[in-house]
């Protein structure tokens, strides 16, 4: 085969062309740390995905603005996991073959969990800063992970504890959670602890009617709904979240289920409901957060994070998502800062039992399972008639140390 | 009402609402012969595009229906577009190639729909006049017999449309035999696009009528598409009718999984499909087009 001039000529004007556009530079070069955010920018969890950029961003931007980290500067490189295991672990290949060892981000347990089983061989590590499941840091822990949250665990418990405060005679919990890690996770910590503590606060015997499991992705709790209103449940914990939990709420309001019950608790969709449900949100309905930003009117680097989320346009309320990858991006340069570089055999030491300030106050990743002892937050959430449609009517801070439990890396927590 | 009819009336519901999303899936392949990917995205768009006309609560039962219409013809025009740009200029080549360009279709209009509408979730709520429930010991929602009465009234607008009215027997004749229809001075071309519109409007209408069903995010698509697929399959690639039954028969078997077995959901659904696939392969009404 031969090339004709007019070939060729056409070929160096092409090629010519395309080198005029900047191609992204993502190796690592000697001045520049990349990390690599792993999260779910599509879907039901879309917003969570996209606040877990901006909080790493902001992180980003301020250690930069300080000088960066001994001299280097941090760069994000985002990446979406489509919620699907499989995306996740092609998207940390691909960037740990352009050089990234460290990577942060992780909205779902299944996915994490699956990023968490290759980090070891990418001599990387992944500090997750959403994940919920128990067995993370449990029968599942590996080495290279850390978790810069609080988990079902720590939440769940404490959510047990604020409910049995709030409403002392409810004496009939019903509960709906997805058939998934997640669910699993959340349903055994309230079969555990709701009835200890209303036993141990108010002196009564409360009755756990059994789980109803659903799908994720469902769009019908009409007949869940209905079963929990037959059983004539006091209170009521909803282990859905996302766009599922909104459908939910939606539907026991239009129902009547929601204003049956004297309260209910949702492990962690934040705002979510609320910004959706505007002014049908319900009165009773309190929903668990990484970082509820009201809780911490005095924390500096809370409020910084709350102005830049403002400043930015993004709206006026920042939530855990932004939060937790601000700490998790502040935990990544209290490793660096000690001296580590970027791989696992010198982040995971570095990591190991630090302590460090963030949104939420101080938080330490424990160092027997990785787990951060923080707070738990809560807020109760209800409608309101202002420009948003709902309002926080309380919250609560609770310290999640009593609630994190031994650690027991590589064994399933114990709930007998 | 014990929780097994409450089951029932559900289960009618999903059926319903599954062949409002799948009437306009099993149209489409009739016709072009292809899954069309886009329909669950389309379907979302219309969602859309009635909750940008209503807001979280339709003013009155005639804004509720006048934004589904909307809706429906919006969608209802990109069809044109798309059979235009895409369909068309596929139509002699095999049928793995539409497939992909389907494909592409949806990722567009996912990838544009994320830009248009953002990422947040909302609820929309029927109006007031359907918003209420009846207390027959479960509270039977008046927009749940909504739902059915629409889903009957697109059934039987199809059923009589494509059987009885002569419009809709030229379409039969072109989706089963287009060389044939073409010889007998058929305008093939503009029959297909028709019936690609009405394919494409219905996505639409379903969004905009089943918008207050659910919460509203990028997702909805995906919930309805994976129970239109299978009502399509189990129904008879191609038969409105076999969509029809099967829509009804997942919805009820969803629905009573909930009752029967709340601990194994989604379970019915899929042992429901298999032993349709095994038991009637050709479906239930096999189209004399396949």
């Amino acid at each position: 085969m031969t090339t004709s001039r007019r070939q060729f000529i056409g070929g160096a004007l092409g090629m010519g062309a395309l080198s005029a556009f900047p191609m992204p530079a993502i190796a690592q070069s000697g001045n520049v740390i990349k990390i690599g955010l792993i999260t779910s920018l599509q879907g039901g969890y879309a917003a969570f995905g996209q606040n877990h950029k901006r909080g790493a961003e902001f992180a980003v931007e301020e250690i930069n603005a300080a000088g960066g980290i001994n001299g280097k500067k941090l760069e994000l490189v985002v990446r979406d996991d489509g919620l699907k295991p499989d995306v996740g672990i092609a998207a940390a290949r691909e960037l740990a073959g352009e050089g990234v060892r460290i990577f942060t981000g992780g909205l779902v347990s299944g996915v994490v969990l699956a990023l968490n089983g290759i980090m070891g061989e990418l001599d990387s590590v992944f500090i997750s800063a959403a994940a919920h499941g128990n067995n993370l840091t449990h029968e599942d822990f590996r080495p290279n992970y850390f978790r810069v949250t609080d988990y079902s665990a720590m939440r769940v418990a404490a959510g047990s504890g604020l409910v049995a405060q709030k409403y002392k005679t409810a004496k009939v919990w019903g509960s709906i959670a997805p058939d998934a890690e997640i669910g699993r996770s959340v349903m055994d910590v309230v079969n555990y602890h709701l009835p200890r503590v209303y036993k141990a606060q108010n002196t009564i015997d409360i009755k756990m009617t059994e789980t109803l499991w659903t799908k994720f992705g469902a769009t019908d709790y009409r007949n869940e709904i209905a079963r929990l209103m037959s059983q004539g449940i006091d209170g009521l914990v909803v282990g859905l979240g996302g766009a599922d939990e909104t459908t939910f709420l939606q539907q026991a309001g239009q129902l009547g289920l929601t204003k049956k019950i004297q309260g209910f608790f949702t492990s962690g969709s934040e705002f979510l409901g609320a910004i959706a449900l505007k002014e049908r949100t319900p009165e009773n309905y309190w929903s668990g957060f990484h970082w509820y930003y009201g809780a911490y009117p005095d924390n500096p680097i809370s409020q910084k994070v709350v102005e830049a989320f403002r400043a930015k346009g993004y709206g006026k309320h920042p939530d855990g998502f932004v939060g937790m990858t601000h700490a998790a991006m502040t935990a990544i340069a209290g490793g660096l800062r000690k001296g580590a570089g970027p791989t696992a055999k010198e982040m995971i030491p570095a990591l190991e039992g630090l302590t460090f300030d963030s949104v939420k106050g101080k938080i330490t990743l424990r160092k027997e399972d990785h787990q951060a002892i923080s707070d738990v937050n809560y807020a109760l959430l209800g409608p309101a008639k202002n420009e948003d449609g709902w309002q926080v009517l309380d919250f609560a801070r609770v310290d999640g140390a009593q609630f994190a439990g031994p650690p027991t890396p590589g064994k399933a927590l114990s709930f007998t | 009402m014990s929780l097994y009819l409450y089951g029932l009336y559900n289960g009618l519901v999903l059926g319903l609402a599954i062949f409002l999303v799948s009437s306009g899936l099993t149209l489409a392949f009739g016709i072009m012969k292809i899954f069309n990917f886009a329909h669950g995205a389309f379907f979302m768009v219309g969602a859309y595009t009635a909750y940008a006309i209503t807001g979280q609560e339709a003013s009155s039962l005639f804004v509720f229906l006048g934004a589904a219409f909307i809706a429906a013809l919006l969608i209802g025009s990109i069809g044109v577009l798309a059979d235009l740009a895409v369909f068309r200029r596929l139509a002699g080549v095999p049928p793995e190639y539409t497939l992909m360009a389907a494909f592409g279709i949806l990722l567009l209009s996912n990838g544009v729909s994320k830009i248009v509408f953002g990422q947040a979730v909302h609820t929309v709520y029927p109006p007031a006049v359907l918003g209420d429930f009846i207390d027959l010991g479960m509270p039977v929602s008046v927009y749940g017999l909504f739902i059915i009465a629409a889903g009957i009234l697109v059934f039987a607008t199809l059923e009589i449309g494509l059987n009885r009215l002569w419009f809709g027997k030229l379409v039969l004749a072109v989706a089963r035999d287009p060389w044939m229809a073409n010889v007998a001075g058929l305008q093939v071309q503009r029959l297909k696009l028709v019936s690609v519109v009405v394919s494409f409007a219905l996505a639409g209408l379903a969004g905009g009528l089943l918008v207050a069903n659910q919460a509203l995010s990028l997702d909805l698509g995906h919930s309805y598409l994976l129970y239109a697929f299978c009502a399509v399959i189990v129904g008879g690639l191609g038969s409105v009718r076999g969509a029809f039954f099967a829509s009804i028969l997942f919805g009820l078997a969803e629905s009573l999984n909930a009752v029967v077995l709340p601990g194994l959901p989604g379970i019915a659904t899929y042992s429901l499909l298999i032993v349709l696939v095994l038991v009637r392969p050709q479906g239930l009404f096999p189209e004399l087009s396949q």
